[in-house]
């Protein structure tokens, strides 16, 4: 290298210290200013972005209202206010703040600069491992003097700064390393002979075993990707990631069935109640062979000695748009390869068979909390099952619902009613079908054959239309759409359940107490802070299953 | 059935194996009938036209080699007719008559039939070989090999137009099963699919999205979608003519090569060497050398040039832009013979060498620009359009991007940035350094680049719920 390209390095670096201990010499105020045009024109470009579109899957029923993220609820309960409000940059899994991502690019450039300066400079005449440790030096005591003098300048100091410039610093000693050692290559390459490396020969055997490590690699990606990708899923039904999280063997009574279930059974309050722990292993709108699907699943980890239905699913369709739902977050297994065979077809059986045809392109959304619980999992459902809604729909009187008329596939449903039977028979539990309470119900004499056909099963059948008013229901506040009951409805729905159940049934005992003791008090909060909130009202009413 | 689809790997899989299960005699036939049923999965009336056309070139193939009546012309000139006419009908007849309405009282008249997939591909390969005949090469006799030729499946579609000499010598040839061509095929078809899933169909959310309403856009938005649309044009044109290539070399052929690096350009000539080089050779075979070729006048040559660029518009597409955007790269080409001397003297003043790096970089950002002057006529869904498109260019109407506005997320917006700048390399080091075959002929970087496009197809890829797969552009020509 000549003189003077030297002498130029050596000006690069010292005005490059210089600018950076200058800037970090600055009151924060003065920094502000400078660095305020450039991010109040990010906040523009970005304000203008309209909010994406959420995946219909992800809506399993027209009933759902918006649904709260975590984040989002704690910043309704926790107000924060915020001196400045910047926009976040999206990056990946991660949203940065814009003025934390504009000020700290420039400084990873700034610092990725100095490395490259003074790399280039000790690495002028090629790699020299001794010269490393001068380098490591000025990594770190330029960021150690720049952290020192915004503390001293009245400024934040973060010691994780320092590893970031750090890092930034052998970002560009490493490209000026890699770029020494192609070079190097290169040059030797024209020199020297090449040592007698012998070419690849083509050999069957090693391509066959390359195949298999090839398809192995492909089936680990998937398997690491897929869990990160699927949407998550904490309510309206299909909560499979964290029943499986359910201590083993704990459940007393177990609930399945459609929106209905979820919807209108509290098992905090169940258990306030009567001591029982129950889990609502229920789905959107979902049919017969899924639901007998969903209890040979839920049986592998828990053994419930009392298994409720819902039983309007008997009058569903064959395919609705909620089988995928209820499908996708069901562990993978025989019966679920079989659901995904009988009830889909087309790209939705595509996407069941393999995942990612229906998920991959959801890179470009991931957050903070796929990438979390894809890798870690799901913990405990804080309400087992259960949906809060606080929403209302004021109910003006019964209403007959529009149901598919299809007798073969209702038939259908009546063998795998036997299926259930026979299987909580196998397994000693009892078995109880029921029908919710709702305003928008099917026909008396639907209701009346599903009566009839299940009793004659050998199965316990309860219509609770029939009691209506005994459950004290306001139809001005306990209804959250003619279909749904509301967090109102649903508590004394509960609590009409819990008197029978407590005579008929005993708490095992295998609870964990403390879990328990947090649903319940994360029930009483939402219901506490729904009661104290204004009455919220549904614009729209619909009912579904 | 698509290149990019799940059926077009099968039906690969399926014709590679019986192909080479087959005895050697009755692998040509096998191939015929796939490529046969490969055409009709489009619409099987149409195998009956390319029928037609083959058994014409054909005939007067074997009518000009053998002087029948003692005319090899008339036989020539039969050919020429009847396909051309078949091309006429099927793709310029609408566009004809629209042009000509004025002259009739504006009544238009307008045939309802499909464009046949591939047509004009097909019907050049098949004059192409009728020429070489008349030219003096031998005729095909076996019409089974020929028409094999001529519906090869690969490059039945979309190319590369193939020429007879190259193509029946490898019909004929023995073609023992070989471990290698299978291994070399793959890394094409993957390298394709990447190209074609990756990058072109989600540059196609952004361009799809910016024309389709390009009033709604600002010069900068528009600029952005016409550099799109270059690079969304260039992989999927250039990833079917790989997995074309790759298909083909499965079953031991070797297609020519139709993209070298064609955004490496220095002018606007060098382009046309580069992109589509099967339609460029073909032009300046079958077209501009009969004109004269360079070996005439200066204004007689830009004339020829003006002419084959036009009708190479007019190859492309019935519709007053493409034969617009064929005049314009003619036009860059004459002005460019017209302003040599003076880009000369001007070099020489300065003291400039034309080879230097810089001067090449520069000569390339402007031939890059010119390219994608012309693909804005070449995109864009009316005269109206384009014109309004130039004029927001021109005037600078918005400088502001609205990234919600194109159609795609941020994240995918730098996705495809890196992707066009990895393909920039990567295409050097495929066409400058060889790379494909040092690759094949290890194994762990191999196998590791397979997996590379295999993930980056898997995360990336367009396909999936509700995902129709897009046809490669070149399909409607």
């Amino acid at each position: 290298m000549s003189r003077k390209k030297q002498t130029i390095l050596y000006v690069l670096i010292v005005l490059n210290v210089l600018f950076i201990w200058c800037n970090s010499m600055l009151p924060a105020e003065t920094s502000n200013a400078i660095s305020d045009p450039i991010i109040s024109r990010l906040d523009r470009a970005i304000s203008e972005k309209e909010e994406p579109v959420v995946e219909a899957q992800t809506k399993p029923s027209e009933t759902e209202p918006p649904k709260t993220t975590e984040s989002e609820k704690q910043e309704t309960e926790n107000p924060v206010q915020k001196e400045k409000k910047h926009e976040t940059v999206s990056l990946f899994f991660f949203k940065i703040r814009t003025h934390r991502f504009v000020r700290k690019s420039a400084h990873i450039l700034e610092y990725i600069l100095l490395g490259l300066w003074c790399a280039l400079l000790l690495l002028r005449d090629g790699i020299r491992p001794a010269r490393y440790k001068f380098l490591a030096l000025t990594g770190l005591f330029v960021p150690l003097i720049d952290e020192t003098i915004q503390f001293w300048s009245g400024r934040t100091s973060l010691v994780g700064d320092i590893w970031l410039d750090l890092l930034s610093f052998s970002v560009g000693v490493f490209v000026v390393t890699a770029g020494s050692y192609l070079s190097n290559r290169k040059n030797r390459k024209h020199t020297e002979k090449k040592p007698g490396r012998r070419p690849y020969e083509f050999s069957l055997k090693k391509e066959l075993a390359a195949g298999v490590c090839l398809l192995a690699a492909l089936v680990l990606l998937c398997g690491a990707a897929l869990p990160v990708l699927t949407p998550k899923r904490h309510d309206y039904g299909s909560v499979w990631g964290m029943y499986e999280k359910e201590p083993k063997n704990s459940v007393d009574v177990l609930v399945l069935g459609s929106s209905l279930a979820y919807c209108d059974i509290v098992p905090a309050v169940l258990y306030e109640k009567t001591g029982l722990t129950s889990f609502v292993m229920a789905g959107p709108e979902q049919t017969f062979p899924v639901t007998y699907r969903y209890l040979k699943q839920a049986l592998k980890t828990q053994s419930p000695r009392f298994v409720m239905v819902e039983a309007t699913g008997l009058l569903f369709g064959k395919t609705n748009r909620s089988v995928k739902v209820n499908l996708t977050y069901m562990p993978y297994n025989l019966d679920r390869l079989s659901a995904t065979m009988t009830e889909t077809a087309g790209s939705e059986r595509a996407g069941l068979l393999f995942p990612m045809y229906a998920y991959h392109d959801r890179w470009d959304e991931l957050t903070a909390e796929d990438l979390r619980k894809g890798v870690l999992g799901y913990d405990t459902d804080p309400m087992a099952g259960y949906t809060f809604l606080d929403e209302i729909t004021v109910i003006d009187g019964f209403s007959p619902r529009d149901l598919p008329d299809e007798p073969d596939t209702y038939l259908e449903n009546l063998s795998f009613v036997e299926k259930i039977r026979d299987l909580c028979a196998e397994k000693g539990i009892r078995l109880y079908f029921f029908l919710s309470p709702y305003a928008s119900r099917p026909e008396d004499g639907d209701r009346a054959k599903i009566m009839k056909d299940v009793t004659d099963r050998g199965i316990m059948f309860k219509d609770f239309n029939g009691s209506f008013d005994s459950f004290g229901f306001d139809l001005k506040t306990d209804f959250y759409d003619p279909a749904h009951l509301n967090y109102r409805g649903a508590v004394k729905f509960t609590e009409y359940l819990a008197d029978r159940l407590k005579a008929n049934i005993t708490p095992s005992g295998k609870a964990d107490a403390a879990l328990w003791k947090k649903r319940v008090s994360r029930f009483s909060e939402l219901r506490a802070a729904a009661d104290a909130a204004p009455p919220r009202y549904k614009q729209t009413t619909d009912n579904n299953g | 059935m698509n290149f990019n689809s799940l059926s077009y790997l099968v039906f690969l899989t399926v014709g590679v194996t019986v192909c080479y299960l087959l005895p050697r005699r009755a692998r040509n036939g096998w191939l015929l009938v796939a490529s046969y049923f490969f055409y009709m999965c489009w619409n099987p009336k149409y195998a009956l036209l390319m029928l037609f056309s083959t058994a014409v070139t054909f005939c007067c193939g074997l009518l000009t080699g053998r002087r029948v009546w003692g005319k090899k012309k008339l036989w020539l000139v039969v050919s020429l007719l009847l396909n051309l006419s078949i091309l006429f009908f099927f793709k310029y007849f609408n566009f004809a008559s629209g042009l000509l309405a004025p002259l009739f009282a504006g009544k238009a008249v307008t045939l309802n039939v499909l464009l046949p997939v591939g047509i004009s591909f097909y019907i050049f390969q098949a004059l192409g070989y009728t020429i070489d005949v008349y030219r003096g090469a031998a005729p095909e006799t076996n019409f089974f090999d020929y028409a094999l030729f001529v519906s090869f499946f690969p490059q039945l579609v979309a190319g590369p137009i193939e020429r007879s000499g190259n193509m029946l010598k490898q019909i004929k040839a023995d073609r023992p099963f070989r471990a290698e061509n299978l291994r070399d095929g793959f890394l094409p078809v993957l390298w394709g699919l990447m190209k074609k899933m990756v990058i072109a169909d989600n540059v196609a959310l952004i361009v799809n999205t910016v024309y389709g309403a390009p009033r709604e856009h600002t010069a900068a938005e528009l600029a952005l979608a016409t550099v799109g649309f270059a690079v969304q044009i260039y992989c999927d044109f250039s990833a079917y003519t790989d997995i074309a290539r790759g298909s083909a070399k499965m079953l031991g052929f070797s297609l020519m090569e139709n993209f070298r690096r064609p955004y490496a350009a220095v002018s606007v000539r060098d382009f046309w060497r580069r992109w589509h080089i099967s339609l460029s050779s073909w032009f300046r075979d079958y077209l501009y050398i009969p004109l004269g070729g360079s070996h005439v006048s200066k204004w007689r040559r830009i004339l020829n040039l003006l002419i084959v660029f036009t009708i190479s518009g007019l190859w492309h597409g019935a519709a007053l832009t493409f034969v617009v955007w064929g005049l314009l790269n003619g036009v860059y080409q004459a002005v460019s013979l017209l302003v040599d001397p003076l880009r000369k003297k001007w070099y020489a003043l300065l003291r400039l060498k034309e080879t230097a790096r810089l001067s090449r970089a520069c000569k390339t950002l402007v031939t890059f620009l010119l390219i994608n002057f012309a693909w804005v006529l070449f995109r864009a869904d009316t005269m109206g359009d384009a014109a309004f498109i130039f004029r927001s260019l021109f005037t600078l109407r918005g400088l502001s991007v609205n990234i919600a506005g194109l159609g795609v997320s941020l994240p995918t917006l730098i996705l495809l940035m890196l992707c066009a700048a990895a393909l920039w390399f990567a295409d050097r080091a495929i066409i400058d350094k060889d790379l494909a075959r040092r690759v094949n002929h290890t194994l762990v970087p191999r196998y590791a680049i397979y997996f590379l496009l295999i993930a980056l197809i898997l995360l990336f890829g367009s396909y999936g719920d509700g995902f129709d797969p897009q046809d490669f552009v070149y399909f409607q020509f």
